[in-house]
């Protein structure tokens, strides 16, 4: 099939999929029992107070029109007013999505170099000790809570050795407002483009902590799907073919072998990168990172239904990007794949 | 290949080593405060977190502020019979205590510059009366604001109401500035709210300098007409995790942490830069409450049974951390309310638990369900309990609710036997026996219990305008002993309001609505 085609068809293929993301979205929250009129308002707010309430947020209308009323502002750039922080949701999204991106960009990236190259380490010294040791390695990722982690990690780096800043989120406490100073809001591209080297540092301290953590649980995963493919590609015909005519060892491995073991695990990564986009409200927790997952979590504790909607769409979108960005990356990496 | 990955690692390793440096301490003349909660929808009439409090009653002012004294255990507390001028620089109090007048002081800006007058006061107390979580309160107490000069109104109340001033010297009657809300939102009144919930110019002793989810920053107002410590600059910032909270605390990263976990306050208290307040709470008792409506709680001898069979001292040991933090409650009110009467009693006794039990005919037991508000500790609480009812022969079902369907259930007069807590916003114990025991509050309004007695809701309707301080003691001490009867309610425990300071700041006055004035607060 036709490259560009291929992509349009994706993209049509999009267009269902935020309509089925919408509706499922608006009628989830709406069976969740609980009347987020009343959620909006202290206890003592009197029924009169909730019914106006229940007006104000349009509740009191049947579903369609409130469905309808919301594609129709959807349609004109408008998610909606989030109550339980009193600003427009789009508002919201966006001081917060670069917060996340910054977050799983990074922790995808450390993710993949440090997970690719042990399990390739792995594979070419099968049970040997560096082979054991990546699997002890991995086991402790997958199987350990990050949030157990995550709080190891301030108590040593922190509070023990003193190391890194504390826990307060994207910069140290008493930085000055640095909403005038940023341009994308993802502050080490901020801190670049601008030449603020007091921003990178500050931003990338911040961040060492919840990227090591948050990459640990996808590096274990990625290590054992890179040891896997490799040790099934390493026993082909062809790898002895590549040895005998003279490649060096290294090419073989890191650009032959790899290149036809990586498959599953861009897979994996892709699956990875939209979760991790979708923010991960333990580590946003514990690092008190002011990102989407843990803004989605909060609007569903008041029932704060423009957010949640927001977020079940924004989510959508991202995975099945993310989807096609990958199959694409399958024909850059396998002349064979056609669509 | 390989030596690149080494050679990478290496490098990154010294960047990250160049990078890491001595991280600055905090300034003297700059205070932290680590809140469990976040500042969120800020607008001074709605109220929906403490965080948002801290903020409006700093970058706001009120008409009069309040009053404070040293307490007997020798820290600083609300006078309660007081109140201090803020933006009134007077007040008469008409005889029939329905009519306030207010001077106002004539030399007062707002943050933008604007001027500060009469018409902002008409402004903010009408639209209090128009909306806001609080607005019924106002509403049906405020009959009509006449400004008399640009410098003088008066209030008229629809019914004598003695704790007028103190309503309005909390976070709900800031006064807004009515050029600048009519400016950036015009006169529809959702817009207006909206824009109120992530701005605020007021008159206070803080300027708002930014406010995210997770921190709000602001500075010292230097105009500011009134009395201003040492402090310039104001962080609050949301950490979630309370032991984040205490390691901050400890490191002096922060000043002041909020609601530390039980499991640290050992710690805290042996720690010597720290101290842990254990403060009156915001006139909260945690109780069990049992739907009078419902089988088997319309049977007297069933809740007593209950009332018999909580194990008190076991539930505020393991979920309250003990009564050092958590004194055991004996009424609705708590001990320092002002008409409180220690009036419930009960042990721990099950034997006459299970007496009751069968007496009460059910000899072969019963299954009674029990709808629990995951929150804090209560999940603890409400294990315990079913541990010992299953030693009366009842056979305790819980049933896990997530807060809004909780709230839904509660107001729809659905709940059956539930642990919960209320307060009233001003302390006000009529306030809160009001929503708590009064048929009028069935259910919508906090008497989930759905006690409902003619003697109750005559002592709580004259206590309201009964201006005489003894007599209305005496009307709330009926209402306690007539609720008491009831055995709807079973207090727990008195929840404190628990925070640890470290030592090097001072003046910290605790009032009622547990809001820091930081305006009155110094660093040394």
């Amino acid at each position: 099939m036709n490259f560009r085609r291929y992509i349009f068809k994706r993209l049509i293929f999009l267009i269902f999929v935020l309509i089925g993301a919408s509706l499922l979205s608006f009628f989830i929250v709406r069976v969740v029992p609980g009347d987020p009129a009343r959620m909006m308002l202290p206890p003592q707010a009197s029924p009169e107070d909730v019914d106006r309430m229940r007006i104000e947020l349009g509740l009191d209308k049947p579903y369609y029109i409130q469905y309808f009323n919301y594609i129709n502002n959807i349609l004109h750039g408008d998610l909606g007013f989030s109550h339980h922080t009193g600003r427009p949701v789009l508002e919201e999204f966006k001081r917060k999505l670069p917060a996340s991106l910054e977050l799983s960009i990074l922790s995808l990236l450390l993710a993949a170099i440090l997970g690719i190259w042990l399990g390739v380490i792995s594979a070419i010294n099968k049970n040997k000790f560096i082979d054991h040791f990546a699997r002890v390695f991995s086991i402790g990722g997958i199987s350990a809570p990050g949030f157990w982690i995550g709080l190891l990690a301030i108590y040593f780096f922190y509070y023990k050795l003193g190391w890194l800043p504390a826990p307060s989120g994207r910069l140290d406490i008493l930085t000055e407002n640095v909403n005038q100073i940023t341009v994308t809001n993802i502050y080490l591209l901020d801190a670049i483009i601008t030449g603020n080297w007091y921003l990178f540092k500050n931003a990338f301290l911040h961040l060492l902590l919840p990227v090591t953590v948050l990459s640990y649980s996808f590096l274990a995963m990625i290590c054992r799907l890179t040891r896997g493919g490799m040790l099934e590609v390493l026993d082909n015909d062809y790898i002895n073919f590549f040895r005998t005519n003279g490649v060096s060892k290294n090419r073989v491995i890191w650009i032959y072998a790899l290149r036809n073991a990586i498959r599953p695990v861009l897979t994996m990564m892709g699956m990875f990168f939209a979760r991790l986009l979708g923010g991960v409200v333990f580590i946003e927790t514990v690092f008190n990172w002011p990102g989407i997952g843990r803004y989605a979590v909060d609007s569903i504790k008041f029932l704060d239904y423009p957010p949640i909607q927001g977020f079940i769409i924004f989510m959508s979108l991202g995975y099945v990007l993310v989807n096609l960005i990958v199959d694409l990356l399958y024909m850059v990496l396998d002349p064979r794949v056609e669509y | 290949m390989i030596s690149f990955f080494k050679k990478s690692i290496v490098f990154s390793s010294i960047l990250v080593l160049l990078l890491i440096f001595t991280i600055s301490s905090i300034q003297a003349e700059e205070l932290v405060v680590g809140m469990n909660n976040q500042a969120g929808d800020i607008n001074p009439l709605v109220g929906l977190n403490i965080g948002a409090e801290y903020v409006d009653i700093n970058i706001y002012d009120t008409l009069v502020g309040r009053d404070s004294k040293e307490a007997k255990e020798g820290y600083l507390i609300e006078d309660s019979n007081n109140f201090t001028p803020q933006l009134a620089k007077s007040w008469k109090i008409s005889d029939n205590v329905s009519t306030y007048t207010f001077n106002l002081r004539e030399d007062v800006n707002f943050h933008n510059g604007n001027k500060f007058d009469a018409e902002d006061v008409k402004f903010t107390f009408e639209l209090m009366q128009k909306k806001g979580s609080y607005a019924e309160y106002f509403k049906n107490l405020i009959k009509e604001v006449n400004i008399i000069d640009p410098y003088t109104i008066t209030v008229k109340l629809n019914r004598p109401e003695p704790k007028f001033l103190k309503r309005i010297s909390t976070y709900n009657a800031c006064i807004l500035d009515k050029e600048t809300v009519l400016n950036k939102a015009g006169t529809d009144i959702e817009e207006q709210m909206k824009w109120l919930a992530s701005n605020a110019v007021g008159t206070g002793p803080y300027i708002l300098e930014s406010l995210d989810t997770n921190s709000v920053n602001m500075k010292a107002n230097n105009d500011y007409y009134g009395e201003l410590g040492n402090i310039d600059k104001i962080v609050l910032l949301t950490i979630s995790e309370a032991s984040n909270r205490r390691i901050m605390i400890e490191k002096g990263d922060i000043h002041i942490a909020t609601s530390p976990s039980q499991n640290d306050y050992n710690a805290l208290e042996k720690n010597n830069e720290i101290e842990l307040l254990v403060r009156p709470g915001n006139s909260k008792v945690v109780y069990f409450s049992m739907n009078l409506n419902h089988e088997p709680f319309n049977e007297k001898m069933i809740r007593e049974a209950i009332a018999y069979a909580v194990p008190y001292e076991a539930i505020i040991n393991i979920a309250a951390g003990g009564e050092k933090y958590a004194p055991r409650a004996h009424s609705l009110l708590t001990s320092e309310l002002h008409g409180y009467k220690p009036v419930f009693n009960y042990t721990h006794n099950p034997e006459k638990a299970r007496e009751l039990v069968k007496e009460a005919g059910y000899e072969s037991g019963l299954e009674i369900q029990f709808d629990l508000f995951s929150a804090g500790t209560y999940p603890k609480c409400a294990e315990i309990l079913q541990q010992e009812l299953k030693n009366i022969g009842i056979d305790l079902k819980i049933k896990e609710m997530a807060p809004p369907a909780f709230f839904q259930a509660g107001s729809a007069g659905n709940l059956n036997f539930i642990i919960n807590s209320w307060w009233d916003n001003v302390a006000d114990p009529v306030g809160l026996l009001t929503d708590l025991t009064h048929s009028k509050s069935i259910p919508e309004q906090g008497n989930w219990a759905q006690i409902s007695v003619e003697k109750i809701d005559r002592s709580l309707n004259a206590a309201q305008s009964e201006l005489d301080s003894e007599k209305r003691a005496k009307l709330l001490e009926s209402v306690q002993e007539l609720v008491n009867e009831e055995i709807g309610y079973i207090p727990l425990w008195e929840a404190k309001i628990i925070m640890a300071m470290r030592k090097n700041v001072n003046d910290y006055v605790h009032y009622s609505d547990a809001l820091f004035r930081f305006n009155e607060m110094n660093i040394e």
